[in-house]
């Protein structure tokens, strides 16, 4: 399977500067894109990013063992946008280091809980969690027709100059 | 010395990024020719060719067609093909994908690329193509020439210009316009055979795999998200065009995003 997330280059740049904004208990900051989303032949699946939505302030809960918790408010808000359009839902949040980042434990834990809610209102889409770094990303997409996790392969920032990531298959 | 030792100023990754990047080129006629063997030159690693014609059978393609020989023309050799063997015999590493059906078949081909290269005539094929890049957020180079008779005299012109997701289309460009549309409506979509000569197909060619490698690669400083280059074949000159002043400032409507991304038909 073959997955392509695509992202304007303003949407992006403006994602990374309410990412970077410090919150008054949360380690970090989260938020969500609304996608539409495209078909490859065969199997795999072009997710291009619609809107940004931060999570507000008041949405975060406090863990002292994760750095950013969200509840279930945000979440809730997510699955109305996902529920009134028909939009993927991808969960971004970002690594403050430069080159491709790589989810933590945490991160895949909390993400492997979190995704697959949003097919209880969109059953036919690919969702997804996004790792931003200062200069580079990766990501894991959930396929609706396996029911599996698999890398987001390709990476384009939309712009000029565009940026490509690409995961060179052997 | 490595072949594109001389392209080294175009940064340190943009040999391995064009490489892995894919180009798609629709109609290799005169300018889609040029545009094939430039993209040839540079590197790029994957191109995907999109025209179902043959060089014709008269020859008179042969005096524009980028690669095409006396042999083409006696075995009525697809345009794709001899696009094909024009770009392998300049770097054999490229992976090249031929597709002898119009482009309205090979939607998956566009949806793949990179970068949608429009080298056909008639308004409303290139309005059909700049919405389907658009809707997969692909940027889209189109080039464009036309010959009109002005009094005794013959007036060459023409555009290259660049469309991108969520800045100013071809309408707003005034390269298509509703009343032109309509006229090829009337005609049932002929658009006719525009008159073309090498030489202008090359400066436009050109410019359209110039826009490429500024959106590719990091050479260029501040790339333009939106580009129109108008070129006076009578005066040859290409030129920014003014237009682009106020472009710069007002939002395209003839698009509606986020509604017409991806695929409509998916729920
Ligand atoms: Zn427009």
């Amino acid at each position: 399977m073959r997955t392509h997330f695509k992202i304007p280059r303003g949407m992006l740049d403006e994602i990374r500067a309410d990412l970077s904004r410090p919150h008054s208990f949360a380690y970090e900051r989260v938020g969500f894109v609304t996608c539409k989303v495209g078909k490859f032949d065969g199997e795999g699946w072009i997710i291009l990013a619609a809107n940004y939505h931060p999570v507000e302030d008041e949405d975060y809960v406090k863990d002292e063992s994760v750095g950013a918790m969200i509840g279930s408010a945000a979440i809730r808000k997510m699955m109305q946008r996902a529920y009134d359009e028909p939009y993927s839902v991808v969960h971004v949040h970002m690594h403050e280091h430069s080159g491709r980042p790589s989810p933590s434990a945490t991160d895949a834990r909390e993400m492997a809980k979190l995704i697959p809610n949003f097919w209880n209102v969109r059953r036919n889409f690919p969702h997804a969690a996004v790792i931003l770094s200062f200069d580079s990303m990766s990501g894991t997409v959930w396929d609706p027709s396996s029911k599996s996790r698999f890398a987001i392969d390709d990476f384009t920032v939309v712009g000029a100059p565009m940026q490509f990531i690409r995961t060179e298959h052997g | 010395m490595d072949k594109h030792n001389r392209q080294s100023f175009l940064g340190p990754n943009s040999e391995a990024t064009l490489r892995s990047s894919r180009a798609v080129i629709i109609g290799l006629g005169g300018g889609g020719s040029h545009i094939g063997q430039q993209l040839a030159h540079v590197g790029v690693g994957n191109i995907f060719l999109i025209d179902p014609d043959t060089i014709d059978r008269e020859g008179t393609n042969l005096n524009r067609l980028i690669g095409g020989t006396e042999k083409d023309v006696e075995d009525e050799t697809l345009k794709v093909e001899i696009a094909k063997r024009l770009i392998q015999s300049i770097d054999s590493r490229i992976q090249v994908h031929t597709f002898d059906t119009p482009w309205q078949e090979n939607l998956q081909v566009l949806r793949g690329g990179d970068v949608v290269f429009g080298c056909i005539d008639g308004l409303m094929q290139r309005r059909d193509i700049e919405s389907a890049t658009r809707r997969y957020m692909i940027p889209y180079i189109d080039i464009g020439m036309d010959v009109h008779k002005v009094d005794s005299h013959y007036s060459v012109s023409g555009q290259a210009s660049l469309s991108m997701h969520g800045q100013p289309c071809m309408k707003c460009m005034g390269i298509i316009r509703d009343d032109q549309l309509a006229h090829e409506a009337a005609l049932y979509g002929a658009a006719g055979e525009r008159p073309q000569v090498v030489w202008s197909n090359g400066v436009l060619a050109s410019a359209a795999v110039g826009l490429f490698m500024q959106l590719v690669t990091p050479w260029a400083s501040h790339p333009k998200p939106v580009t129109l280059l108008e070129f006076d074949g009578n005066r040859q000159t290409l030129t920014e065009s003014r237009k682009l002043k106020y472009l710069g400032q007002m939002s395209c409507d003839h698009y509606a995003y986020p509604i017409e991304l991806g695929d409509p038909f998916l729920k």
